[in-house]
C-alpha cells in the first residue's frame, strides 16, 4: 500500500511577493473548503460568496456596516499585533475590551464636559481600562513567569463575569431595566460621518493610529528593538536592549489599544455598555494580528478582511438561514493559514507517496 | 553461515540538502572488526553518510549492503535490527527518564509492560562487563558529559551492535576519558564487532584506526592504511590546499584591562560553580582559558557579561568596577561578547543580515524622536560586509540562510567595528566551534589583529588546539578555580592535557 | 436543615459532574503536552463534541452512542490539527487557537444543522441512567454524589484511570515522555515520532470531545452553544498544576469542579448573590495555583517545538 508522507524541507527564503501569492492561495483553498458546509443549504461555494461580497460591500449600507465592524476590529488587531511583535501572546482583548468600555462608560455616564474634552477624557478612560486589564498578566509573566497565555485568557472571563454581575445586580438601566449601564451623556458621543450610517469618528483614529504604528515599525529604533526583542530576547538582551521594560510597554500599549476599542463601541455605537457589546472583537483582534503578521498594512488588510466575511456571513445567514457560526469556521482556519505561511517563507512542504 | 568479510557496503550514495549536495556518489565499506575512520572537515558529509548508515536520512540515490545483502532501512529500528547502532556528537537522551529507561526505550522485544527488572539485570551485566561505573536507575538529567556517553555506549552494547558509528565522541571528553574510550575501541573490535569513528581530528584517526577514509565536500578522497601514510598527507586530502594562518606571539603587553579578583558565581540550581576564580587580562594579550566544560567557565563568563549575579568577589574593567552591573553598561565600559551559541545567542536568524549587523549602532544613528538614519546605516553595514567578506546576495537576505562561517562574520565584524577606536576586552567563547578551516583560520586571524591593535582577548574554547596556539598565557580551569598557569608558548600540549585532567 | 442537606447534596453532585468533564479532558490535554503538543484547541474540541454527543443521542436515543461518536469524531478533528502541528510543523499557539475557534464554529453549525429549532426553547434528551445502588446511594449528600451519577461517570473514571496506567506504567507512555521531551533521541531508538504524537493528539481531541458529550448529554440534557464556559482553558491549566501527571490531574479536577459547582449552586439558591463573582472563582485560583509553580514547572522539553528529521545542522 502507498501511504502519503508530508516533507517539510529547508529552502532558500522565498521574495517577498511570491509569499504573498502562497498566502492568498492558501486562504481561498481555506474558503473553498469552509464553504462545502453551504452545500447542505443548497448553496455553492461561488454563489456564497458573491451573496456574502453583496451583503458587505454591495451596498451603502452594507459597506457602512463593514466598516462600523472593522473599527474595533482594528484597534484590538492593533493591539495584539503590538503584543505579539514581541512574542507576548495576549489572547485576552475581549476582556481587555470589556474593561476599557466599562471605565469609559463610568465617564460618560457620571461626569459632564464639554464635547471635544469629554471625548479625550473617556477615551483615555478607555485606554487606562484597557491597560489595567492586561497588567496583571504581565506583572505575573514577568515577575513569575506565569504563561501569559493562560492568564490573559482566563481575564477574558474573569472580567467579563464582573461586569456582567456589575450590570446585573449593581449598575442596571433604570429606564429600561435591562443589565445595561445608564445612557452616556450626548457630550461623551463620538460624532457619526455623516452619510455613512453608524460609521463614528473611532475609525477615523484606528486609521491614523494605523499610520502612527506603520512609522513606527518602519522607520523607529523602537519598532526595530520591538522587532529584534520578538526574534530572539536573548540576543537583544546581549545587544544591550531593555527587553523587560520593551515588552512592558508594548503589552501594556496592547491591553490599552483594544480598551479603546470597546471604548468607542460604547460612545460610537451603542452609548451603553451591555453584557453583549463585543461579538468577539478581541478573539477577531488575535486573527487580524496573526494574519497580518504584526505589519502594519497587513492589520489593516487583514481586519478589512475579517469585517468582510463577518458583515458578509451575518447577511448570508439573513437571506439563505446558513448559521453565522459557519464564519468562526473560516476565521479558525485562517490561523492555520497564518501558521502555513510563516513555514513558506523558508520551507518547502510538498507530499509524496511512499510504500 | 559464512560470513562476508565486509560487513557493510554502501555504493554510490548521494543525498543533497537544500542548497548543497552533502554526500555525492559516495562508496564506502567496513570489514568486520576493524577501527575505521571518517576523516574531514565539518561539513564534509562524514556525520550525513553514517546517518544514512543508520537509516536515519534517506539516501535520494544509492545501495547500502550488509552482509553482502542488500537494505533499505526506513527509520533507526530497521538499522538497529541489523545491528547498526550510532552515537550522536549530540547526545540523544531524555533527560527527565532513567539511565535503564533511556537504554531501552527502543527496545522492541521489551512487551507492552516493560519488564524492568529482567533489562535492569542485563544492563547491570553491562555494566560489569565493561567496568562502567554507572547507576542504572539515575536520572539522565543528572549526569556529567562522560557519563552520557557511556550511557549512549550501553545502548549500544544493549542493542547487541555490530557496527559501532560514534560521531566525533572525543571533542567533549578529558585526555584520559578519551584513552578510555579508545581502550574500548580495540577491545570490541576484538570481540569482531566494527567501529566507525567520525573525527576531524588527525592525531586521532592515525593512532586508533585499522583504516581511514577521508572525505572532502560529500566525496570520498582517499582510503589509507595509517602505516601507509602520514598527518601531512591526511592534513592534504582532507583540506586541500590552504593558507596556514600564522600563529604569533603578542608583542607587546600593557595595562591590566580586566581583572577579576575572587570571583563566586552561582548556576541556577544555586551551587557555586565559580569558586574563587581571580584573573587578569592585560592590552595587547590572549589569555586563553583551557579546561572540560562544566568548570564553571560558562558561569564566570555571565558572570563578566552582567547575566548572572556575582556572589562574591569583583571584576575591574580598565580600573573600574562592573560587579552586578546591567549588560548594557557593561557593554559599554568596554566589555564585547562573542557569544558560545552564535545563533541563539548572538543573532537574530529570522531578521536580515542587515538588521543583524546594525543591532549595536543603530542607537547613535538615531534622531531625538528615535528616527533611525537608515541610509547611513545601509552604508555602514555595506562597509563591514566589504571588510569582512561576508558571502551574502543581500543584505535583506534572513542571516539564517548564511553558512556558519558567515554567520560568524557576521558576529565579528558588527563587535569588532563598533566604536572601533575605544578600548574593549573581548571575551571569545567558543569562537570557532562548528566552523570549517576556512573560516576558523579567519576567525583566529582576526583575534590576532584584534590584539595587535592592543585589545585584551580572554578566549575560552575546550578546543585545546585552539587555545594552545593563539594564547599568550593560558589558565587552566578547574572545578571553579584556576588551578595551573601557563606562559604560551611555553608548554607542550601533553603538559596542557595532563594540567586539565587534574593531575598537577 | 433539610435545606442545608438540599445545598449540600447539590453541591456535592455538582462537583462530581463538574470535575468529570475536567479530568477528561485535563488527562488528555497531558497527553498531547507530554507529547510535545500545546494544544490550545481543546475549549473548541470540548464545545464540539457536546454538539455531536447531543445531536447523536437525539437522533438515536442512544447516549452511549453519542458519546462514542462525540469522541472518534473530535478525535478525527485533533488528527486534522495533528497534520498541521505534527506533520507540517507550523507554530503551535496560533495553530491550536485555530482549532479552538474552528471547533466551536463546527459545534453550532452542526446542531442548528441537524436539529430543528423548536422556537426558542432548546430539546432536551433523555442522557445516560443513573445508577442506584441500594442502601450506598440513599446515604445524604456521599450518596447521590458519589453513588448516583449518570452511567458515563464511572466510565470516565475508567478511562482517565486507564490512561493514567498508560503513561506511567506501559512502554507506550515511555515513549510518549520521551517523544515530548526529545524526539531525536526517541528517533533515533527507532521510536516513530509522529505515529506517537498523532496517538497522543487523537487521546487529547477525543477526551476533550467524550468531555463536551458529558457536558451535552449527562451534565445538562442540552446543547448551548458555548457551553463549555472556559473549562478547556482551566483543563490547560490544571496539567501544569498537575505537573503533567493523570493523578495529580485528577485530583486537582476534583479541586476546580468544587470551585466551579460553588457558581452554579449559588445561582440556584441565592437569588441576591452576584454569582457571577462565584463563578469567576475557578479562573481566579487558576491563575493563583500558577504562580508558584511558574519557574519550577517541569515543562516537557520539545513542547511547542516540532520534529523535523531532515533539518540540516
Amino acid at each position: 500500500m502507498r501511504l502519503p508522507e508530508i516533507i517539510v524541507e529547508r529552502r532558500e527564503p522565498l521574495p517577498h511577493y511570491k509569499l504573498i501569492i502562497y498566502y492568498i492561495v492558501t486562504i481561498i483553498i481555506g474558503f473553498l473548503l469552509t464553504s462545502l458546509a453551504t452545500i447542505p443549504y443548497g448553496l455553492d461555494p461561488f454563489t456564497a460568496l458573491y451573496l456574502m461580497l453583496k451583503g458587505s460591500l454591495g451596498s451603502k449600507y452594507g459597506f457602512s456596516e463593514t466598516i462600523v465592524r472593522m473599527s474595533p476590529i482594528l484597534l484590538t488587531g492593533l493591539g495584539v499585533a503590538i503584543a505579539f511583535l514581541v512574542r507576548f501572546w495576549n489572547i485576552g482583548a475581549e476582556g481587555q475590551l470589556y474593561v476599557g468600555a466599562l471605565l469609559s462608560a463610568l465617564i460618560g455616564v457620571y461626569i459632564s464636559l464639554p464635547k471635544p474634552l469629554h471625548i479625550l477624557v473617556a477615551s483615555v478612560a478607555g485606554l487606562v481600562g484597557g491597560a489595567l486589564a492586561i497588567y496583571p498578566s504581565i506583572y505575573l509573566k514577568q515577575r513569575y513567569g506565569v504563561d501569559e497565555v493562560v492568564t490573559t485568557l482566563l481575564s477574558n472571563w474573569i472580567y467579563i463575569l464582573w461586569i456582567s454581575a456589575i450590570l446585573h445586580f449593581y449598575w442596571k438601566n433604570p429606564l429600561t431595566h435591562w443589565p445595561e449601564s445608564p445612557y452616556i451623556h450626548d457630550s461623551a458621543e463620538l460624532p457619526r460621518i455623516p452619510g455613512f450610517g453608524r460609521m463614528h469618528l473611532g475609525f477615523i483614529i484606528g486609521i491614523i493610529l494605523i499610520g502612527i504604528y506603520y512609522i513606527m515599525y518602519t522607520r523607529s529604533k523602537y519598532g526595530y528593538e520591538l522587532k529584534m526583542i520578538g526574534l530572539n530576547p536573548k540576543a537583544a538582551y546581549l545587544q544591550g536592549m531593555d527587553v523587560d521594560k520593551r515588552i512592558f510597554i508594548a503589552a501594556l500599549l496592547s491591553g490599552a489599544l483594544a480598551g479603546l476599542a470597546g471604548a468607542y463601541e460604547v460612545m460610537g455605537v451603542s452609548h451603553t455598555i451591555r453584557e453583549d457589546l463585543s461579538p468577539g472583537y478581541g478573539y477577531s483582534g488575535i486573527l487580524v494580528a496573526t494574519l497580518g503578521m504584526s505589519h502594519p498594512i497587513g492589520v489593516f488588510l487583514a481586519a478589512f478582511f475579517v469585517s468582510i466575511i463577518e458583515i458578509g456571513m451575518l447577511s448570508l445567514q439573513r437571506t439563505t438561514g446558513i448559521p453565522y457560526p459557519l464564519a468562526m469556521v473560516f476565521e479558525g482556519s485562517l490561523f492555520a493559514v497564518a501558521a502555513l505561511t510563516q513555514l513558506y517563507s523558508s520551507y518547502r512542504i510538498r507530499i509524496v507517496w511512499r510504500d | 553461515m559464512k560470513s562476508h568479510e565486509n560487513i557493510i557496503e554502501m555504493h554510490g550514495i548521494y543525498k543533497k540538502f537544500p542548497g548543497v549536495v552533502a554526500v555525492d556518489n559516495v562508496d564506502f565499506n567496513l570489514i568486520r572488526g576493524e577501527i575505521h575512520s571518517l576523516l574531514g572537515e565539518n561539513g564534509a558529509g562524514k556525520s550525513t553518510l553514517m546517518k544514512i548508515l543508520y537509516g536515519y536520512y534517506r539516501p535520494d540515490r544509492g545501495r547500502i549492503f550488509v552482509d553482502g545483502r542488500e537494505v533499505r532501512f526506513r527509520s533507526p529500528s530497521d538499522a538497529i535490527k541489523y545491528g547498526i547502532g550510532m552515537v550522536f556528537q549530540h547526545f540523544n537522551l531524555v533527560d527527565s527518564l532513567t539511565v535503564l529507561e533511556n537504554i531501552i526505550l527502543g527496545d522492541d522485544n521489551l512487551g507492552f509492560i516493560p519488564d524492568y527488572s529482567s533489562a535492569r539485570k542485563r544492563v547491570i551485566e553491562i555494566i560489569n562487563e565493561y567496568g562502567f561505573k554507572l547507576d542504572p536507575d539515575t536520572g539522565v538529567g543528572y549526569l556529567s558529559v562522560g557519563e552520557k556517553q557511556r550511557v549512549e555506549i550501553i545502548k549500544l552494547l544493549y542493542q547487541n551492535s555490530r557496527v559501532m558509528i560514534f560521531d566525533e565522541p572525543t571533542t567533549v571528553l578529558t585526555p584520559a576519558e578519551k584513552s578510555t574510550l579508545f581502550n574500548f575501541f580495540y577491545n570490541v573490535s576484538n570481540e569482531d564487532r566494527s567501529i566507525i569513528f567520525i573525527t576531524h581530528k588527525l592525531e586521532e584517526a592515525m593512532n586508533v584506526s585499522d583504516r581511514i577514509t577521508v572525505m572532502k565536500r560529500g566525496k570520498v578522497v582517499a582510503t589509507l592504511k595509517p602505516e601507509e601514510t602520514d598527518i601531512n598527507e591526511l592534513a592534504r586530502l582532507m583540506v586541500g590546499r590552504i593558507e596556514p594562518y600564522e600563529i604569533r606571539r603578542s608583542s607587546r603587553r600593557g595595562k591590566t584591562i580586566l581583572k577579576i579578583n575572587g570571583l563566586w558565581v552561582k548556576d541556577d540550581l544555586g551551587r557555586f560553580r565559580v569558586k574563587g576564580a581571580s584573573i587578569e587580562v592585560r592590552e595587547g594579550e590572549i589569555v586563553g582559558i583551557a579546561g572540560v566544560a562544566g568548570n564553571g567557565q560558562k558561569e564566570l563568563i555571565e558572570a563578566i557579561i552582567g547575566i548572572r549575579k556575582v556572589y562574591k568577589g569583583s571584576i575591574y574593567v580598565f580600573g573600574e568596577d562592573i560587579t552586578n552591573m546591567d549588560p548594557s553598561n557593561i557593554f559599554n565600559k568596554g566589555v564585547i561578547i562573542i557569544p558560545e551559541d552564535r545563533n541563539y545567542e548572538g543573532l537574530f536568524m529570522d531578521a536580515s543580515v542587515y538588521e543583524n549587523l546594525i543591532s549595536r549602532v543603530y542607537r547613535e544613528s538615531s534622531n531625538k524622536l528615535g528616527f533611525m538614519d537608515h541610509d547611513g546605516l545601509r552604508k555602514y553595514a555595506l562597509k563591514l560586509i566589504d571588510e569582512y567578506g561576508i558571502q551574502t546576495p543581500d543584505i535583506t537576505i534572513p542571516v539564517k540562510a548564511l553558512s556558519g562561517g558567515n554567520r560568524q562574520r557576521v558576529v565579528l565584524a558588527r563587535e569588532f567595528s563598533y566604536n572601533e577606536d575605544r578600548k574593549k576586552v573581548i571575551i571569545a567563547v567558543y569562537p570557532s566551534r562548528g566552523l570549517d578551516i576556512k573560516a576558523t583560520n579567519f576567525v583566529r586571524t582576526l583575534l590576532m589583529r584584534e590584539r595587535e591593535k592592543g585589545l585584551g582577548i580572554l578566549l575560552v574554547s575546550d578546543d585545546l588546539d585552539e587555545v594552545f596556539e593563539l594564547s599568550d598565557r593560558i589558565l587552566v580551569m578547574n572545578d571553579g578555580v584556576i588551578i595551573r598557569e601557563f606562559e604560551g608558548g611555553r608548554v607542550s600540549e601533553e603538559e596542557l592535557g595532563l594540567a586539565i585532567s587534574g593531575v598537577k | 436543615m433539610g435545606f442545608v442537606i438540599g445545598v449540600l447534596t447539590a453541591f456535592a453532585i455538582l462537583m462530581i459532574r463538574d470535575s468529570i468533564s475536567l479530568m477528561l479532558a485535563a488527562v488528555g490535554e497531558a497527553y498531547a503536552e507530554r507529547s510535545g503538543i500545546l494544544n490550545l484547541g481543546i475549549e473548541g474540541m470540548i464545545m464540539l463534541g457536546a454538539s455531536i454527543g447531543f445531536v447523536v443521542t437525539y437522533k438515536t436515543g442512544n447516549p452511549y452512542l453519542g458519546f462514542i461518536s462525540a469522541g472518534l469524531l473530535t478525535g478525527l478533528l485533533g488528527i486534522i490539527m495533528g497534520i498541521f502541528v505534527i506533520s507540517i510543523g507550523t507554530q503551535q499557539h496560533v495553530t491550536t487557537l485555530g482549532f479552538t475557534i474552528i471547533g466551536s464554529g463546527l459545534s453550532v453549525y452542526i446542531y442548528r444543522l441537524s436539529i430543528e429549532s423548536l422556537g426558542g426553547v432548546p430539546p432536551t434528551v433523555e442522557g445516560f441512567p443513573r445508577i442506584y445502588i441500594p442502601y450506598l446511594t440513599d446515604i445524604p449528600v456521599i450518596g447521590p454524589s458519589i453513588f448516583g451519577q449518570p452511567v458515563a461517570a464511572y466510565v470516565v473514571v475508567l478511562i482517565v484511570l486507564f490512561l493514567h496506567w498508560i503513561m506511567e506504567y506501559t512502554k507506550l507512555g515511555l515513549h510518549i515522555k520521551a517523544v515530548g521531551d526529545n524526539p531525536k533521541a526517541a528517533d533515533t531508538l527507532g521510536v516513530n515520532v509522529f505515529m506517537i504524537r498523532y496517538l497522543a493528539i487523537f487521546i487529547a481531541a477525543s477526551t476533550a470531545g467524550m468531555a463536551g458529550a458529558w457536558l451535552s448529554t449527562a451534565h445538562s440534557n442540552m446543547f448551548l452553544p458555548n457551553m463549555s464556559m472556559g473549562r478547556g482553558w482551566i483543563a490547560i491549566a490544571l496539567v501544569s498544576f498537575g505537573m503533567w501527571n493523570p493523578l495529580k490531574i485528577i485530583l486537582g479536577s476534583l479541586l476546580f469542579g468544587g470551585l466551579d459547582a460553588l457558581g452554579s449552586v449559588a445561582q440556584t439558591y441565592g437569588r441576591n448573590i452576584p454569582y457571577q463573582f462565584l463563578q469567576s472563582i475557578p479562573f481566579i485560583v487558576t491563575i493563583l495555583v500558577l504562580i508558584p509553580i511558574a519557574r519550577r514547572a517541569k515543562v516537557p522539553k520539545a513542547l511547542l517545538k516540532p520534529y523535523r528529521r531532515e533539518e540540516a545542522e
